[in-house]
């Protein structure tokens, strides 16, 4: 009993050392507490926006503290300004959307790059200026995205500027996408306020299905896989070439199942809620080719990208070499939004030179068969998941040293230990590979046999999913690899 | 009631019920089991393996029994290991033994520490039936998984483990996942540091038993401790379990044995450490597990 008042009394607290994800099991509890009272609203009641906002605030003070209140009020003055931008024509109009975008993007540059341009800057000119200890508001990068399209938006009069501060506070402040995205568009949400999606049964499994595959996707698949994966790029130098290249593998499916893990479930539960969220992916490691493969890769940020970088720069209205320049810069901003280091800058613009090259080289109308495809796919898993380890490495040595054991240190032979040393990482390596191998079409078959499932399993199918991931876990929950982005 | 209400109540209960359940168990008095599985519950403030040992943890650690903990030791040790068709190694048909010279030195019981990364695992037992039968107190064993010098050297468990338990003699076991490792200047830098910490504490080193040729971190380890206080094992042939690194349940007895000899004979601070007539004795002191892949503790 004492343990239960303990836990309750912690339940309304914020712990760094615990933030709250969909993951953790109190938060589900919570949540279904919580559809108990939203079921009660009308569809289009104030009130009930009230109400998703309260939880939202709530779910983002559980994770992110004190930062709530710096949150808080970049939604009321991003509805001001959007507002005012509005209200003005011509060089005024476009003035106020410089400061606008500016003054968004200072709480971001501030949190998440300001340690980085220092360390560069005292090590270009030999300065001493000191770094400071700052922790990096959860979802921050997202939602500095979000409100950035909702201005530039208002500024390109796509969208009218939101006339009640509940209307758009809701769109900021939706828990489900709060976080770690996917990025949404005020455009596409704010009109789904005034008409919220009927829920009946079809969604309703459909969320349940959403929900529980990303709980195995994220606790059962992602969170094995990464503890391989953290055991070898921990120390890179105890660990033989195989054991490298498994990793390397590990981590391609560790990122997958980690983010799809997650946007499964947020969007599984805004179609509770009556939302229905963009995918934001769409099965991106059967890509043939890296262009492909961006368009199937964390879509919402790669549409960003593209609506509101690549084709303001020009796209490709300002010939072919400006194109590719164009590209490159987009790439090399998605590498930076990632994080403040040189290995996400070289990422992003290795994955501009892959597209580059690309475009160079192979026609869009160009036809393959069957074999160029599959070729196609290995190539472009291979060059993707290369390219993840420096993602990965905890600094651009670590990802050479990994690299070049991969290179040198590599015998086939030690797979066989490995089997024996190892066999529920290569187990789950597999299971991993099916699962993001397999065509779509057949995953849609899957899912549509386990739609056709009576409502009353549901329960038991989640008890069994969820009692599975505690047997399967050990101390700890990983965060959500995007939460740091 | 309309059915967009009605499907939100339903998927309310679907969510809550599973999780309702998960939650009542955790909190009821009873454990499940399911075969020789237990069926684990959620309990959010308790972790299943500890952490590594902070101030606080070691307060945490507290709620976890120590039939729980001798329950993941003995899960540890008791895994079936797959013997590999074709191997190199092959047991020992003897025991390495160094000469015992008990008579040289007084009988002092001692309250021993055992830290290390995964080989102090195997090691409990076999030193738990060491110190029972030679009248000594096995305190505490810290098993670091994954754990390398860099871990010991840079974190300050250490420290901590020393201002808990006291111990008067510590037996520490690292080098296994530094085979590979060229970064020699910067594991002496660790190996340094950690010698740091021990202070006064008397204490043994022990070199990893290698499955295979170092590139030089028993040197440094050598190097680091104090004339008499190290043991190379590197050259040990022992049985070795199925992932072709750590030894065996047989291969840790006779590593024990040896480490014992050492200790008993060769020991800049010798004490009685005689083989045990009996073995399999009740574990004595605690036992703390931690994965370096999870906390790296620096």
């Amino acid at each position: 009993m004492d343990q239960l008042l303990q836990d309750v009394h912690y339940f309304f607290y914020y712990s760094l050392k615990q933030p709250w994800f969909f993951t953790e099991y109190g938060f589900l509890l919570t949540l279904a507490l919580f559809l108990v009272g939203y079921a009660f609203f009308t569809p289009k009641s104030q009130w009930k926006l009230g109400y998703l906002i309260a939880f939202s605030l709530f779910f983002y003070y559980k994770s992110s503290g004190p930062f709530l209140l710096l949150f808080v009020g970049v939604i009321m003055c991003d509805y001001l300004l959007a507002r005012w931008i509005h209200s003005l024509e011509g060089s005024k109009r476009k003035a106020l959307l410089f400061v606008s975008i500016a003054y968004g993007l200072s709480f971001l540059l501030y949190f998440k790059y300001s340690n980085f341009v220092i360390t560069n800057v005292n090590a270009l000119f030999d300065t001493k200026f000191s770094t400071k200890t700052l922790f990096l508001p959860i979802g921050i990068s997202f939602y500095t995205f979000q409100s950035l399209s909702y201005l530039i938006d208002v500024y390109r009069k796509d969208i009218e500027p939101s006339k009640n501060l509940l209307e758009y506070g809701f769109y900021m402040t939706f828990f489900p996408h709060l976080v770690a995205g996917p990025i949404v568009r005020a455009k596409d949400f704010l009109p789904q306020i005034k008409n919220p999606l009927h829920f009946d049964q079809a969604l309703l499994k459909e969320s349940l299905l959403r929900i529980t595959t990303g709980l195995v996707k994220k606790l059962l698949i992602a969170d094995f896989l990464g503890k391989y994966v953290d055991l070898i790029h921990d120390a890179p130098s105890g660990f033989s070439g195989i054991e490298h290249a498994l990793a390397m593998y590990a981590y391609s499916f560790q990122i997958y199942f980690d983010f799809s893990g997650y946007s499964d479930i947020a969007i599984g539960i805004a179609l509770i809620l009556g939302y229905r969220m963009k995918e934001n992916f769409f099965n991106p490691y059967t890509a043939e080719n890296i262009t492909v493969f961006w368009r199937k890769w964390h879509i919402s940020l790669s549409l960003w990208l593209r609506d509101y970088i690549y084709i303001p720069l020009g796209g490709n209205r300002k010939g072919v070499v400006n194109m590719y320049i164009f590209l490159f810069l987009t790439m090399l901003i998605g590498g930076i939004w990632h994080g403040a280091d040189w290995k996400f800058i070289f990422w992003g613009c290795s994955h501009g030179v892959l597209l580059i090259l690309h475009k160079l080289f192979f026609k869009p109308s160009e036809k393959t068969n069957n074999w160029t495809k599959v070729l196609g796919i290995l190539l472009t898993f291979h060059l993707v998941g290369f390219l993840w380890i420096f993602f990965r490495a905890t600094s651009f040595e670590t990802a050479f040293e990994s690299i070049q054991v991969i290179f040198t240190k590599t015998n086939p032979l030690d797979l066989i230990g490995f089997c024996y040393t190892r066999p529920e990482v290569i187990l789950l390596l597999l299971i991993a590979a099916v699962i993001v191998f397999t065509p779509w079409k057949m995953k849609q078959n899957v899912i549509n046999r386990v739609l056709s499932l009576p409502l009353y399993v549901w329960p038991i199918i989640l008890l069994v999913a969820l009692q599975l991931i505690l047997q399967f876990r050990d101390n700890s929950i990983e965060p959500f690899i995007y939460f740091q982005f | 009631m309309n059915s967009s209400r009605r499907a939100i109540l339903q998927a309310a209960a679907i969510i809550g019920f599973p999780v309702f359940i998960l939650f009542s168990y955790n909190y009821a008095p009873i454990t499940l089991g399911l075969g020789e599985q237990t069926v684990k519950k959620i309990d959010p403030n308790t972790p299943i393996i500890a952490q590594a040992p902070t101030k606080t943890s070691f307060q945490s650690n507290a709620s976890i029994s120590s039939t729980e903990k001798e329950g993941i030791i003995a899960d540890l040790l008791n895994k079936p290991y797959k013997t590999p068709s074709d191997t190199s190694q092959k047991p020992a048909k003897t025991r390495p033994r160094l000469p015992l010279s008990a008579e040289k030195e007084q009988h002092v019981s001692q309250r021993i520490l055992l830290i290390g990364d995964s080989e102090t695992g195997g090691l409990i037992y076999p030193l738990n039936d060491y110190c029972v039968m030679n009248g000594h107190k096995l305190e505490a064993v810290f098993t670091w998984f994954s754990a390398s010098i860099l871990n010991f050297g840079y974190s300050n468990k250490v420290d901590e483990l020393l201002e808990t338990y006291k111990p008067t003699f510590v037996i520490f076991v690292v080098g296994l996942n530094e085979m590979y490792v060229t970064d020699l200047e910067r594991r002496a830098e660790a190996a340094a540091l950690f010698r740091k910490k021990l202070g006064d504490t008397p204490y043994l080193w022990v070199g990893p038993a290698n499955f295979t040729t170092d590139k030089g971190i028993n040197k440094v380890f050598e190097q680091s401790a104090d004339p008499g206080c190290f043991v190379f094992s590197k050259d040990l042939e022992i049985p070795r379990g199925g992932d072709h690194r750590h030894p065996n349940t047989e291969g840790y007895k006779i590593w024990m044995d040896y480490i014992a000899s050492y200790i008993q004979s060769n020991h800049a601070y010798p004490f009685n450490f005689l083989p045990p007539e009996r073995t399999n004795f009740k574990l004595q002191g605690r036992v703390i597990l931690a994965n370096a892949a999870k906390d790296k503790g620096y």
